[in-house]
């Protein structure tokens, strides 16, 4: 005998089975949205305010120029802005400030500067130290100043902070000076390197976008022809850019006096360090050559290697002195790696060489400035 | 030309009108897809058009001359195999075995100074080599008819939806799909919109950032990387490489429904799977049964008693890890499979022999399915890191990470595992959601078609919401299976 259809057995209407499906759809949606919910706003404030989660970014180097940095050198910009590993709470012992020198955003992780300075300085104090770089290519110290209010507004206290200053400032120097916004004519035209076979569309192609992941190391071809010819040099200074650069020097005091005040607000000790620059080499030589990366494209001009020189070392002797002045932990990185070519893989920025012995020294000094901790 | 890209979207839009104008026309219409497919081919490298032409020329005669009475079959089939596979060795396999031949005489103390070829890797070669591969097996076996069209067999070799990273496809399926004449129905172009926002979704919100979690974690030096980055990164990359694959196959799959081509899934909730035969079976399906029908069954399948079985099935494994890379961390990682679905085989046939069943209680199968998980993700290990040695430095970190419960008391844990979390999430809902709801072909298909139908377009308008307001990482990156 057939068993009869239970109530239960009974196929379900269309009005029923379509608010079971819609059910099914809005839980599904719920589903996704508390997943969405888990928070990951807070965590994408940058330094450059993107709206990124983590920033990872390759860079594709020729190896016939950068022979130690690696065919491919990747690092990642973590939530915070900061290259390397979050770091969160008081657990943050130690922040370095700078531009891309410090940022070493050409090389693997383990060989930049910062982490150099960890690994150096960890035996020493006897404990891992946590690090991170809050430093970003072409900032200088005015800019980072903001960045370092911010960072530790609320709860992150570094003991310790080691700023490298010096290259963006000579850097704003060249591209900023009010002379090469003069209208075309005018008497400061004339330090728009008018010998330069490249002209102002030629150097333009030897400005910001060479470090782009997938170019091949292409970036360098530019600034080596750039300066494979020295008739486009700017030898000296117009006798009208002096005031300038003392305001300039003058600035940069002041911002140090700045950074100074905020570290000790924050209750964290400041260790000064001078600006390293690579020996003249010419592009010719073979090693690899991006002398300077121009705030703005098509402007500044394009100082000899020696003017660059004696620019970065008159922004190196106010931090000198400022260190003495305020009785500050200096580290003389520029005469610790003079004359050192294999520490440079271009005019300014650190090689895997040049980041470790940048971060012995800096390390052998600071570490004495950090507490022990168990 | 990546599907998320502008250059696509203007490509696609010229082909889609162009097709539907042309669609009642067959074989301009398959000239038309050739054309398309060959341009959108070339747009990565010209020069390897070549190769797709030469497999599709060879496999076009071969399937002719294997559809003619007397003829010398087992020869042709030969050329076909030879040609197909030699291509696949040459441009994917060679410098690789070279660099271990050099290096396993080095180590021996001979003088192996060779130097590497340096041969680029096709794309999607592995895609269609096995595609053609399938055809002229299946002409073979009188499984399939063979083209009588060279514009059709050339259109199904280099379909491109599906060209690079597949569904691999079998002639059955597609090859009377484009000698018909398709229909164009609002449905369809629904359908297909929207599963390619639904991928779209996947590939650019969950898969890209998910890896620069990834590829932040595995360039950690194994002595330097804390326990907590490493169980996240694996966990990352399972939420990437799911994201990644499955978020390309909805593209392919929408793209072909909205030229009125049905293509095959390719993905059935392969982390709720419980055991690796039922993870095969729903991960890269169309992989995982062309290597079951192609090389298992042929090799004897379990047809040769216990120990034979094993074998084949470590064999196919193996060579399936070997597809995807010529790497030895790939190698590995099909061996994983391979050991793992032998013994899960080797316990299924002692529980047979002791007349017990498998638990169907939903605690045994919870943990199952979390079992299985976490041994397909100590496989991906295998599969990401960029070496063996790394692996296995890692799996240390892992271990005495397991061990000492301090080393987990990391303040970047918790913003680690948020971020991860926050992507990951929404892979694991998806998934449950598809293994809960009854996929077409299955008893109780029907009665959940509405509730499959309203889901799928809640998830639609959510991953349309999502493109525009969670963060994008990386713009352009490229599928992960686009190198295999």
């Amino acid at each position: 005998m057939p068993a009869s259809p239970t109530p239960s057995a009974a196929p379900p209407s269309a009005d029923s089975d379509r608010t079971r499906s819609l059910l099914a759809a809005v839980a599904t949606l719920a589903a996704l949205a508390c997943a969405s919910l888990v928070p990951l706003e807070p965590l994408t404030k940058n330094l450059a305010g993107e709206r990124v989660a983590y920033r990872h970014e390759t860079y594709e180097l020729d190896p016939r120029f950068v022979a130690d940095a690696g065919p491919r050198s990747r690092h990642a910009s973590n939530a915070q802005g900061l290259r390397g590993d979050v770091i969160v709470g008081r657990d943050l012992e130690l922040l370095t400030l700078g531009g891309s020198t410090v940022e070493c955003s050409l090389l693997d992780e383990p060989d930049a500067l910062t982490a150099r300075i960890a690994q150096a300085a960890a035996p020493q104090v006897q404990h891992p130290l946590r690090a991170a770089a809050l430093a970003q290519a072409g900032l200088p110290l005015s800019e980072l100043l903001t960045e370092l209010e911010q960072f530790t507004a609320d709860r992150r206290r570094p003991d310790l902070i080691v700023g490298m200053f010096g290259a963006n400032e000579a850097q704003a120097f060249f591209n900023h000076a009010p002379w090469v916004s003069q209208a075309k004519g005018a008497a400061w035209d004339v330090w728009l390197d008018p010998a330069s076979p490249f002209g102002t569309q030629g150097r333009s192609q030897t400005y910001r976008g060479w470090y782009q992941p997938g170019n091949h190391g292409g970036f360098l071809s530019a600034p080596r022809a750039a300066y494979a010819d020295p008739r486009g040099w700017v030898d000296e200074l117009h006798p009208g850019h002096v005031p300038l650069l003392r305001a300039a020097l003058a600035d940069y005091v002041t911002s140090l006096a700045a950074l100074e005040r905020l570290t000790h607000d924050r209750g964290a000790k400041l260790v000064l360090v001078t600006q390293p620059i690579a020996p003249w080499s010419a592009p010719a030589d073979g090693r690899g050559w991006a002398p300077f990366v121009y705030a703005e494209q098509g402007q500044g001009f394009l100082p000899s290697p020696d003017l660059t020189g004696k620019l970065v070392e008159a922004f190196n002797a106010q931090t000198r002195g400022f260190a003495a002045e305020r009785g500050l932990v200096l580290v003389d990185l520029a005469v610790e790696l003079q004359g050192c070519a294999a520490c440079f893989y271009d005019q300014w920025h650190f090689s895997d060489t040049g980041a470790a012995r940048a971060g012995a020294a800096i390390a052998a000094v600071a570490a004495a400035e950090l507490p022990n901790k168990p | 030309m990546l599907f998320h890209s502008t250059t696509f979207a203007a490509f696609f839009a010229l082909v889609w009108v162009l097709y539907w104008a042309l669609h009642r026309h067959t074989r301009p219409k398959l000239i038309l897809l050739t054309l398309a497919s060959w341009a959108f081919y070339s747009a990565w490298d010209w020069r390897f058009t070549g190769l797709l032409l030469l497999s599709t020329g060879v496999d076009y005669v071969c399937g002719r001359q294997l559809a003619r009475p007397n003829s010398r079959r087992g020869r042709w089939l030969g050329l076909s195999l030879a040609v197909n596979l030699g291509i696949l060795a040459t441009f994917k396999y060679l410098d690789f075995f070279a660099a271990s031949m050099a290096t396993a005489l080095t180590s021996l103390g001979l003088q192996a100074d060779w130097a590497s070829l340096h041969i680029i890797l096709p794309v999607g070669i592995s895609f269609y080599t096995f595609q053609t591969l399938g055809y002229t097996i299946d002409v073979y076996r009188g499984r399939a008819q063979p083209s009588d069209d060279p514009w059709q067999f050339a259109a199904y070799v280099a379909f491109f939806p599906q060209l690079v990273a597949g569904p691999i496809e079998r002639a059955s399926s597609l090859l009377p799909q484009l000698a018909a004449r398709p229909r164009l129905t609002a449905a369809d172009q629904l359908e297909g919109a929207r599963r390619f926002v639904i991928g779209l979704w996947k590939k650019m919100i969950l898969a890209d950032n998910l890896a620069v979690y990834v590829d932040w974690v595995f360039v950690i030096p194994a002595d330097q990387v804390a326990p907590h980055q490493v169980c996240l990164g694996v966990l990352a990359f399972a939420g990437q490489i799911w994201a990644d694959f499955s978020g390309y196959t909805d593209m392919a799959l929408g793209i072909a429904r909205m030229l009125g081509i049905r293509l095959a899934e390719n993905f059935d909730a392969p982390y709720f799977a419980r055991g690796p035969r039922d993870f095969w079976r729903r991960w890269h399906i169309s992989l995982s049964t062309w290597l079951r029908d192609y090389l298992y069954i042929p090799l004897g399948g379990n047809r040769r008693g216990p120990a034979r079985t094993q074998i084949n099935l470590a064999i196919t494994m193996l060579l399936g890890g070997l597809w995807h890379g010529a790497a030895w961390t790939f190698v590995a990682w099909g061996a994983f499979h391979g050991l793992w679905l032998a013994l899960e085989r080797g316990v299924s046939g002692l529980r047979a022999s002791l007349g017990r069943e498998r638990s169907s209680n939903f605690v045994w199968v919870s943990l199952g399915v979390a079992a299985t998980f976490v041994m397909v993700c100590l496989a991906w290990l295998l599969f990401r890191a960029p070496s063996l040695g790394v692996a296995w430095g890692f799996v240390r970190v892992a271990i005495q990470g397991a061990a000492n419960p301090a080393s987990w008391r990391d303040p970047a844990l918790l913003i680690d595992a948020a971020f991860v979390l926050h992507f990951l999430g929404p892979i694991l809902i998806l998934q449950a959601v598809r293994r809960a709801l009854p996929q077409p072909g299955t008893e109780t298909a029907q009665a959940h078609a509405r509730t499959r139908s309203y889901v799928g377009w809640m998830i639609a308008v959510y991953a349309l919401i999502a493109l525009f307001a969670e963060p994008h990482a990386q713009p352009d990156a490229p599928f992960i299976y686009f190198q295999f």
